[in-house]
């Protein structure tokens, strides 16, 4: 055995052990649960095994020896041997393993030995008793239609919300989550924790609703306060205060992928989103109002086609589409929008199925492109709609007066340069055909005498456009054909045949159509190059277009001629002809140094924009496209590639009104289809949105999904232990008209959230991970609320709502909540990264977690952290009289609203007394340091 | 079985596993870490915070390379000036070519390399007087000459060399590496970017961790300052001495020691009290290895004068250090992207890197760290063997530089594994386009992850419902540029 092989061993034991223990460990659970990654390992190793190798001869439409492999019943069951395919748990005994070892009666797969690894793989799975997901009973090359088919009727995730009757329980429970939780704790002898004490209760609700730590007067009149009602009034109190709705709109911007700039700034862009704070504001309003889910939904997909208030700040929602990334590339822009949609609202990776049909769910490409088409066919407007009062409006005079200046200037930039395009065509005729005839001759070229343009002026646009033209008009008669006859002549003949043939048209006029000037031309000064057609062409043209501006530039212009020069005038003056490129053309026509005058006048407006008073706001909305588009497939992902056409409309998945899941589902007939598909996505008939939202705020209170993977429901997505109280609060949020609100509360009031979060030796023998809830999670502070904290704690918290965004982290720092901070997804502060802030690239319902000495860095000497410790010590009161243990006591009140213990207090008081002095101004002092440390311990940044 | 018995009877946990495993994530591999939103990443990231996630972990198998440094000549190198030596170019100075292809802008007849060429060392090998110092070292360089990648514009170019994908958002290759190995010091960045003045073209997206953990993202240090308050954030305090600070850390040990009694053992605690000391040491750690006027001045001298000279040398200070990955770029923006002035633009770039680079490949000789090192050398693509015409606003009407040229251009390694004194593929006669066993951008990859250990098609990650990994649906290991 070489090295390799051994390490290799050695990993395999590793996985082995890893996966017959969790085996073990779920079993306590239930039977036929595997954990998920033997069901991985299934997914990746066995079932392309199996559909690749085996189910040809084995499968659905042949089954050699009566014997099927596509099923785990099937396997077991075995073929007309009598013998079981396979007995779980012993590989040498099994038949399939001994068939593909060559080792017994069969040699399989017949025509190849399988690899040494694939037999590996085989072996260890029947070691595993023979992993196989529920979801997929049935394995195949299925044709998406029959995937569809199953999908629907097998995964857990795609059926329809129905509300599960609480099961009955032998512990008192107060509400119907505890029954849920409770039936299963108690089937495995397990009970909830006891209640947490009032102040730890406080604490965490706070913390979950609004992002803050109570003070502690709140903490104290909360543990003094004897009423029944007291908790449930403090949930409501707390639900009631604004701060609550910037707390949940962090989860949700995680979701919105938000930033405030558009990405990487090309050439001289400015990448600046300067209105994304509205769609943020809107976030923080909608969770503070408690609209209605479904509705939120509508207002953030398509709130342009709904009937707004007057002052149509709903507009804002629209947000949610276009606050993500601009790529270099228009299909990675609607690419992430279709993502952000499908993932963000209904945990459904619909963008898996981009270059090909979705490789686990049964999701083909065309149902991508029919989603993608919804997107695709809408823009941004130049000018994004202004949003609040008119009153408002007045106030911006100025900046109203400045930005029509700087849109003036755009205009008359664009129209002087257009002025200035037209003028380098007309004086350049010669010059560009001479490029179109002869374009590898490029010194040949500037040698002739009648080219008077330089290589370094050559307008790339403007060349590419008398190609096209000209070999548009390939059979024009007149000029153009005659013309191309000419230089089908050999270089080196040029000058004998072109006389011969021009001759020959000469006195045979029934065989040409050639224009006549342009044949006079050709005899009176017959050509030696080819190149000199160029020229002759060229004074065609000129002379046409300058008989034209003599006669006072008539439009339409080819109306002004007639005879021979029409036909010149025909060409000349075709609406598609180099010399009409129209105003409104022009930008495709532009040379580099323009294009980055332009960029420069566009970007002076967004920066206007960006500095733009305080108050003036304007809705990142899209508009459907008034063409709209037909969508074709791209093949592969590839956007040069065609495949058919698909209409707009939802996926099949998703819609049992076209039960073949075929072509009977309703094409999206609302324009771009925003709405309608809205609709699809808020309805209490999508399977997936209510689940995927219930789950998402469980796991914001819990510190942990019912469901792991909360942007992902497919079938690799394994029906989760509480599926029943899933179900239960997804029917009852949707009955209870989708109020989030009332959906914290039926979350919040039951004992479940209330319970303690210590550890129970007895629970962890059984349920190690608290996947049956018998206690709460303990966890740590995000960033936001670490940092807000600390403010508050502080007294430097400014709790004004809403508005632009600042900048967190450049001296003078700011003391707004961090939801305000700007943040620029091209230059992330590396803090973020370190406190594994939602990356603003993607959609993300769940942040990763990590512990790094990066974030105690910032906790032990950022200017930020060091300040807070200064603003709590001017704070303390004067306790002259008391002393040291009176300050204390301020400090633990302010910092962990409690009383400290006399241990903590004479740990202090040896701080105190013994640390090194203050050595100046800058120094901080001994108190400060104390402060400092306190704001760093673990009671700070855990929540019980 | 006997031992999944007993087992059985204690917590089960993946959690408990690991610390029971001791060297934890070592045996677990990589399979542990495999994860989707949460999903199995939370093995490591949400139930075992404790946990560092740049702890080392073992590879898919012993690989020579256990760390890398790449140097990134950002704006493209012209590979026809360096290592690609094309006398048949030399003869058509100015004449047409009779081939051409489609690059960023309009060219022109042949160029003519203006600099000289000789060859170096026992293998032979072919350098041009830019690289002088270098080129000391052929006979431990495998040269690739038919590096191809897809598109001749800087934006994609740069993603797709270093994140392996041109377009979409993805985790560059120093974040897979550092995901898939940890790193070997817990007191320093398992990933560092060195450049100069501020950000290439592209910013921050060049060593990004995307969807993986942030810890894995690259952390940038502006090599341009000197003192180390500017170089790595909140690595230093304006207002508490360092006497201070343990003084605040043994008090703050003592009270989330009673928090810890209190609350029963609980590794997410435990590991925040561990990132403290972690944390106390990385202060020291990272202000000594960026002060390199702790080496002696032979070194000092050997690297030479500026900030490319010093900035390698602190990328050899960091990967003596543990480091995983060290990229070093040229400085800000695009500096070899020279469309105009070619001649005398390369000669002034390559001299503010050869010597350093040269100085930086003996040293590691020395001591005893090229095998282990594996070292890098090229560009987001080469340059035309044509000369650039003039264009409009581009290059002020100058005929003397070269265009983009992702068609074929030239990447080199050296040590980690790599078979020194080779020359693998080639270009045309010309140097336009790889033509001989050409190697693209995903297959360098693929050989570089195999250097370290690693089958690039198991290298993955679960986001979203997919399996990624750094080389996408593609990547073939060039073994024959791999040492024996």
């Amino acid at each position: 055995m070489n090295s390799r092989q051994i390490s290799w061993h050695l990993l395999w034991i590793g996985i082995a052990s890893v996966l017959a223990i969790s085996t073990d460990a779920k079993t306590t659970i239930d039977e036929n649960v595997f954990a998920p990654e033997q069901l991985d390992f299934f997914e990746d190793r066995i079932r392309p095994l199996l559909t690749r190798h085996c189910l040809e001869c084995h499968g659905p439409q042949k089954s050699e020896s009566e014997l099927r492999l596509d099923s785990r019943d099937a396997i077991l069951a075995g073929g007309s041997s009598g013998n079981a395919g396979a007995v779980a748990g012993e590989p040498d005994t099994s038949l399939i393993v001994q068939a593909v070892r060559h080792a017994g009666d069969f040699e399989m797969p017949p025509n190849r030995k399988l690899s040494e690894n694939e037999i590996a793989d085989l072996v260890r799975w029947v070691e595993m008793k023979l992993p196989w997901p529920k979801s997929a009973a049935t394995i195949s090359p299925f044709s998406i239609e029959e995937l569809i088919q199953q999908h629907r009727r097998n995964h857990w995730a795609f059926q329809p919300i129905r509300r599960p009757a609480a099961p009955p329980v032998q512990s008192r429970a107060v509400s119907a989550v505890d029954r849920f939780v409770l039936a299963k704790l108690e089937s495995i002898g397990l009970s909830l924790s006891p209640r947490a004490d009032r102040r730890t209760l406080i604490r965490r609700a706070t913390f979950d609703l609004t992002g803050l730590p109570p003070t502690y007067s709140q903490v104290e009149s909360f543990v003094n306060n004897d009423s029944p009602n007291a908790y449930s009034e403090l949930v409501d109190r707390l639900l009631d205060s604004p701060q609550y709705g910037e707390r949940w709109a962090r989860h949700w911007l995680d979701v919105a992928r938000y930033s405030d700039t558009s990405g990487y700034a090309l050439g001289n862009a400015d990448n600046r989103y300067p209105f994304a704070f509205t769609y943020r504001d809107y976030v923080i309003d909608a969770f503070n109002s408690d609209l209605p889910y479904d509705q939120f939904i509508r207002e953030q997909l398509a709130a342009d086609h709904l009937d707004v208030p007057g002052d149509k700040k709903t507009l804002a929602a629209l947000g949610f589409i276009t606050v993500g990334r601009k790529y270099l590339g228009r299909p990675e822009t609607v690419d992430d929008q279709v993502d952000v949609v499908t993932r963000g609202l209904m945990g459904l990776t619909v963008s898996c199925a981009r270059c090909h049909d979705h490789k686990y769910d049964a999701i083909p490409t065309q149902d991508y492109y029919s989603l993608y088409s919804v997107f695709a066919n809408n823009h941004v407007p130049d000018e994004l709609p202004l949003i609040g009062s008119d009153q408002q409006r007045a106030r911006f005079e100025s900046y109203f007066q400045e930005l029509n200046e700087l849109k003036n200037r755009i205009v008359t930039f664009r129209q002087s340069k257009h002025q200035a395009l037209r003028q380098h065509i007309d004086e350049h005729f010669p010059d560009y055909l001479a490029l179109v005839i002869a374009p590898e001759q490029e010194l040949l070229i500037e040698k002739q005498a009648f080219i008077q343009l330089k290589a370094a002026d050559i307008r790339t646009g403007v060349l590419d456009q008398w190609r096209n033209y000209l070999r548009k008009n390939h059979d024009d008669p007149a000029l153009i054909k005659p013309s191309l006859d000419l230089l089908a002549i050999a270089d080196d003949q040029f000058e004998l045949n072109a006389a011969v043939l021009i001759d020959h048209w000469s006195n045979h006029p029934d065989e040409t159509r050639i224009n006549v000037l342009y044949l006079e031309k050709l005899k009176s000064n017959p050509p030696i190059q080819k190149i000199e057609l160029a020229r002759i062409l060229g004074e065609l043209f000129s002379e046409t277009l300058e008989e034209w501006k003599s006669r006072g530039s008539k439009e339409p212009p080819i109306g002004q001629f007639d005879g021979p020069r029409r036909e010149i005038a025909a060409i000349l003056f075709d609406n598609r002809s180099p010399a009409r490129i129209s105003l409104d053309k022009f930008d495709k026509y532009m040379e580099l140094p323009e294009r980055q005058e332009l960029e420069k006048l566009q970007a002076a407006i967004v920066k206007h924009n960006a500095e733009s008073p305080a108050g003036l706001a304007r809705a990142m909305v899209l508009r459907d496209n008034e063409q709209l588009n037909e969508q074709h497939i791209m093949l592969r992902g590839n956007e040069h590639q065609r495949g058919d056409i698909v209409p707009r409309r939802f996926v099949a998945l998703l819609s049992r009104e076209d039960p073949e899941g075929l072509n009977e589902r309703p094409i999206f007939e609302r324009q771009s289809g925003r709405l309608d598909l809205a609709e699809k996505i808020a309805s209490r008939e999508n399977p997936l949105t209510a689940r995927v939202l219930v789950n998402r705020v469980w796991m914001h209170h819990f510190s942990r999904p019912l469901v792991d993977t909360p942007s992902d429901f497919g079938i690799r997505c394994e029906q989760p232990v509480q599926l029943d109280l899933l179900n239960f609060l997804a029917a009852e949020f949707i009955d209870n008209g989708w109020s989030v609100k009332q959906l914290h509360r039926s979350i919040m009031l039951s004992d479940t959230y209330c319970q303690a979060s210590d550890e129970r030796s007895d629970c962890v023998a059984r349920d190690s991970e608290n996947r049956l809830l018998w206690k709460m999670n303990r966890r740590r502070l995000e960033f936001e609320p670490l940092r807000d904290s600390m403010l508050a704690v502080s007294g430097q918290l400014d709790l004004t709502l809403y508005g632009k965004s600042v900048e967190l982290f450049k001296p003078p720092l700011s003391n707004r909540r961090t939801i305000y901070g700007l943040i620029n997804r091209q230059d992330l502060p590396g803090l973020y990264r370190v406190f594994d802030l939602a990356n603003p690239d993607q959609s993300t319902a769940r942040r990763i977690r990590t512990t790094v000495p990066q974030q105690a860095l910032f906790m032990m000497n950022s200017l930020f952290v060091t300040q807070q410790a200064r603003h709590l010590v001017d704070a303390i009161p004067d306790f002259s009289n008391t002393g040291v243990p009176a300050k204390l006591t301020w400090l633990y009140h302010a910092i962990y609203q409690r009383d400290p213990t006399s241990e903590e207090l004479e740990i202090g008081r040896q701080f105190i007394d013994s640390s090194s002095p203050r050595t100046g101004e800058k120094n901080l002092g001994i108190w400060q340091r104390y402060a400092q440390l306190l704001l760093c311990t673990n009671e700070f940044e855990f929540i019980d | 079985m006997q031992q999944n018995k007993r087992l059985e009877m204690g917590s089960l946990s993946r959690r408990s596993l690991l610390r029971r495993c001791g060297t934890g994530l070592a045996t677990f591999g990589l399979a542990g870490l495999l994860g989707d939103d949460g999903m199995l990443w939370s093995a490591l990231a949400d139930d075992r915070p404790n946990q560092n996630p740049l702890q080392p972990r073992a590879t898919h198998f012993p690989g020579k390379a256990k760390r890398v440094i790449h140097l990134f000549m950002n704006g493209g190198p012209s590979h026809v000036d360096t290592f690609d030596y094309k006398p048949e170019l030399q003869q058509r100075d100015g004449q047409k070519l009779p081939i051409s292809f489609q690059t960023e802008r309009k060219t022109g007849v042949a160029m003519a390399s203006p600099y000289r060429f000789r060859q170096y060392g026992e293998s032979g090998i072919h350098v041009s007087e830019l690289f002088k110092y270098t080129a000391q070292h052929m006979d431990d360089i495998a040269v690739i000459n038919s590096m191809h990648a897809d598109v001749p514009n800087h934006e994609p170019s740069l993603l797709l060399m270093n994140c392996g994908e041109s377009r979409l958002v993805r985790p560059s290759v120093g974040s897979w590496v550092t995901y898939g190995m940890g790193s070997e010091n817990q007191n320093l960045p398992g990933f560092i970017a060195l450049c100069p003045g501020g950000y290439p073209i592209k910013d921050t997206q060049n060593w990004q961790s995307a969807f993986l953990p942030g810890v894995f993202q690259g952390t940038h240090v502006d090599t341009k300052h000197q003192s180390i308050e500017q170089l790595v954030e909140n690595v230093t305090n304006a207002s508490v001495s360092r006497k201070q600070q343990r003084e605040q850390l043994d008090s703050l040990n003592q009270l989330n020691q009673i928090h810890l009694r209190e609350h029963g053992t609980d590794p997410a605690l435990e590991a925040r009290i561990q990132s403290y000391e972690l944390a106390f040491r990385m202060q020291m750690e990272a202000t000594d290895v960026f002060d390199v006027s702790q080496e002696p001045q032979h070194v000092l001298d050997a690297y030479g004068e500026g900030v490319n000279a010093r900035q390698i040398l602190i990328a050899r200070r960091l990967i003596e250090r543990g480091v995983r990955y060290v990229q070093v770029w040229h400085g800000q923006g695009q500096p070899w992207d020279n469309h105009d002035d070619l001649e005398v633009n390369h000669r002034r770039l390559a001299g503010q890197c050869d010597r350093a680079i040269g100085a930086l490949l003996t040293d590691l000789k020395q001591r005893g760290l090229l095998d282990e090192t594996l070292v890098i050398w090229g560009g987001e693509f080469g340059r035309t063997p044509v000369v650039e015409l003039p264009q409009p606003g581009a290059n002020a009407g100058k005929v003397n530089g070269r265009d983009h040229n992702h068609h074929g251009f030239t990447v080199w390694m050296a040590g980690g594994g790599v078979k020194g004194g080779a020359v693998f593929g080639s270009t045309d006669e010309f140097g336009f386009k790889a033509v001989e066993n050409p190697v693209h951008v995903h297959d360098l990859h693929a050989t570089m992850l195999y250097l370290l250990g690693f089958h690039h098609k198991q290298l993955t990650y679960r986001y979203a419902g997919r399996d990624f990994r750094l080389t996408d649906v593609s990547g073939n290991v060039v073994h024959e540029l791999i040492s024996a």
